[in-house]
């Protein structure tokens, strides 16, 4: 018969460790650790925890990319309608049409104001009328405020006037601004089936959100509108300067340069181009392109068909959630039916509940199908759960390569800069012998992707200049993402 | 300065969103360090810290006041880094795997750089307790790494004293038995017969 192993006195090391014994006790125990090996073993090993724990102690968290993180934050609290949910505990969709309802009673109130100013009212009623506006002598019932909103946006925009009430996704309300930064598209929805999308590097001011009249004023860039055909009367056009882009009915894209030129691309239907004093200036039938400078001319149909991007269409009603998703690294663009994002990290939008078929265009050229279900509380998720809901949007799917001969050569290339930088460093802090960590992620060309510089007591200074150094480096393209490390110690010359 | 927090605080949960972000900025190092002490040194930390502070956004109105601001922050952001942690638990772990097989690059001194070589051993720690149930798990971060007294735990995770006694001593003996078992994390501290013969000679004395 064998005898059971014995099983290490684990209660009383803790308590030896923490000094809780009895003087007597603690001479029973030690007389027993001097023939026992596996209490001994065992008290190895929680000498090593200890000393684990005393390190980890000590271990400060990694420096983190704050700006990317509160964008992240700012793009979900974005979602959540009216601000934080209130103590009531009242769910905050419905606190979404608590303001939206607000909105509608500010906005009625705002269009009561005499002397309210409205971009149309510049306008000669005569010329106006030209383009099918009805005339002064026939009954005008007050037009109605349009129901208008954000439908997708892909990275960041600015709204202004900005309002505690009115986060980015509110109802669009007439004198709302919006700022596209490059790289970004905003989608709105203007009522009536017509859509626009402001593209990056664009400023636009929402005039007038009348049934009758929608008018966009362009400070600068370019707005790709889709309107379907019209009723009699009703009237849609963009503001560029001193022209009036005009339309029943048709998909065009008017450009504003930085020197004032306006640019009319008009893919399908027609246009017609005002001047201030309201004549026509030019009138474009698909497939055609216009340009304000040198000096107005003809217009002159290209030989290809026009293609223009397609904003995206959404409801506001029931029935609809929206969809934030923030593109994993090697995702270049997302596709959603006719519409197209390029993606500036992140990617908003109204989208039906139900099932909802994206399409990531990946850098490599792959087309990864991300099927979702859109539930009534929306869908948010960060790349990491993308990623781990659809495999093939994986980086490790195609990891990059590369010797480690090739990437000690790019790094030894940078050592005489990283000496110097500690060099600087070491003049206000003499006595600084950092052992820094670099942590480098690689995009698919062998450009520096991520970077992380992690170690104890690096002044600032020399956490910067590491990392200006650490970014330039360029490696062979290791044909997919790698991440690596790379320990540096720092020491004095002749220390 | 509580008053003031506390206003800060209301006037956030009112929707004043200049309030939100003076308490984003004022509190976003506590949510780093939180979630970092959860999750170790790990490439998701930035997810999660984004994650526990959107949590934090959202469940805002829940905090009444009643224990300190820095409690239920703490418990809002260790909710989120367990939530992570069960997530990854059930995934397959393609990046973590990926990550250990990366090369390393060694300039200046590569072999027994300390900083480099006490990431590797934390992450070999955290690895083991890893392993721990989540309550095991949290009451040894707090004891063992927070320096947090039982009592302070107690508050922490809303459980008596005794049971966080007890956890802790199980967490304890669950973490050495799987220590005891990793070869690696021994090869890594590599003083291990040094501390072998230590034990003995203490216990000789």
């Amino acid at each position: 018969m064998s005898t059971p192993a014995h099983q290490p006195k684990l209660m009383a090391l803790f308590a030896l460790e923490a000094g809780a014994l009895s003087p007597a006790a603690r001479a029973r125990l030690h007389r027993h650790l001097q023939r026992c090996e596996v209490c001994q073993q065992a008290r190895a090993d929680l000498l090593v925890y200890e000393r684990l724990r005393g390190e980890v102690q000590q271990l400060s968290p990694p420096p983190v990319d704050w700006r990317r993180i509160e964008a992240g934050v700012e793009a979900a609290i974005r979602e959540t309608a009216s601000g934080p949910p209130r103590r009531s505990g009242r769910p905050a969709r419905s606190l979404g049409w608590a303001s939206l309802a607000m909105a509608a009673c500010a906005t009625l109130a705002y269009m009561a104001l005499p002397g309210r100013p409205a971009r149309h009212d510049k306008m000669p009623p005569s010329k106006l009328a030209r383009i099918d506006r009805p005339s002064e002598n026939e009954p005008v019932t007050e037009p109605t405020l349009q129901r208008a909103w954000v439908a997708a946006h892909s990275g960041p925009f600015e709204r202004s006037p900005t309002r505690p009430d009115a986060p980015g996704h509110a109802p669009l309300r007439e004198g709302d601004r919006l700022q596209v930064p490059l790289g970004g598209t905003v989608d709105l929805n203007l009522g009536d089936g017509v859509r626009i999308r402001l593209a990056g590097e664009t400023e636009a001011t929402l005039t007038r959100l009348r049934d009758t009249h929608v008018s966009i004023e362009l400070h600068r860039g370019t707005i790709t509108e889709m309107v379907p055909k019209r009723t009699p009367g009703a009237l849609v056009e963009v503001a560029s300067g001193d022209l009036r882009v005009v339309v029943t009915g048709t998909h065009f894209e008017v450009t504003r340069s930085d020197s004032g030129a306006t640019d009319v691309q008009v893919a399908e239907g027609s246009v017609t181009v005002l001047d201030a004093p309201g004549r026509a200036v030019a009138h474009l039938s698909a497939p055609a392109t216009w340009s304000s400078q040198p000096r107005p001319r003809a217009a002159a149909p290209p030989e290809q068909p026009l293609r223009l991007a397609t904003p995206h269409l959404a409801s506001d009603g029931g029935g609809w959630a929206s969809v934030a998703l923030t593109a994993p690294p090697h995702v270049k663009a997302w596709r959603s039916g006719a519409t197209s994002f390029a993606t500036a990290g992140e990617l908003w939008m109204r989208a039906p509940l139900g099932p909802l078929e994206l399409t990531a265009e990946m850098d490599d050229g792959r087309l990864v199908q991300v099927p979702l279900t859109v539930v009534e509380e929306g869908v948010s998720l960060s790349a990491r759960r993308l990623r781990a809901l659809v495999p093939a949007l994986a980086p490790s799917a195609r990891a990059g390569h590369l010797t480690r001969q090739q990437l000690v050569e790019v790094v030894a290339r940078g050592r005489g800069r990283m000496q110097a930088c500690y060099e600087v460093a070491l003049r206000k802090h003499p006595d600084l012998h950092p052992n820094v960590f670099l942590r480098l992620r690689l995009n698919a060309h062998g450009r520096v992707r991520r970077l992380a510089v992690d170690g104890d007591g690096i002044p600032d200074q020399l956490l910067m200049c590491l990392e200006r150094v650490a970014r330039a480096w360029r490696f062979p393209p290791p044909g997919g993402p790698l991440s690596f490390e790379v320990p540096l110690r720092f020491r004095a010359k002749g220390g | 300065m509580e008053g003031e927090q506390a206003d800060l605080v209301e006037r956030a949960q009112r929707g004043d969103r200049a309030a939100w972000d003076l308490l984003l900025r004022r509190h976003r190092e506590d949510v780093l360090r939180i979630a970092f002490r959860h999750v170790g040194p790990s490439g998701d930390l930035e997810d999660v810290v984004q994650e526990a502070l959107i949590q934090v956004y959202r469940s805002l109105h829940t905090f009444k006041g009643q224990a300190r601001f820095s409690t239920w922050l703490y418990r809002v952001v260790s909710n989120v880094a367990k939530m992570h942690l069960r997530a990854k638990g059930s995934r397959p772990r393609l990046a973590e795997e990926f990550a250990q097989r990366a090369p390393r690059v060694d300039t200046h001194a590569a072999r027994g750089d300390d900083a480099a070589e006490r990431m590797r051993r934390a992450r070999a720690l955290y690895a083991q307790l890893d392993r721990l149930s989540e309550k095991k798990r949290e009451v040894l971060l707090l004891h063992d790494f927070d320096g947090l007294s039982p009592k302070d735990i107690a508050e922490r995770v809303d459980a008596p004293i005794m049971t966080v006694r007890t956890r802790l001593f199980y967490a304890r003996r669950d973490l050495y038995r799987a220590m005891a078992s990793d070869p690696e994390l021994r090869e890594l501290y590599g003083e291990l017969g040094e501390l072998r013969r230590a034990a003995g000679q203490e216990g000789g004395q």
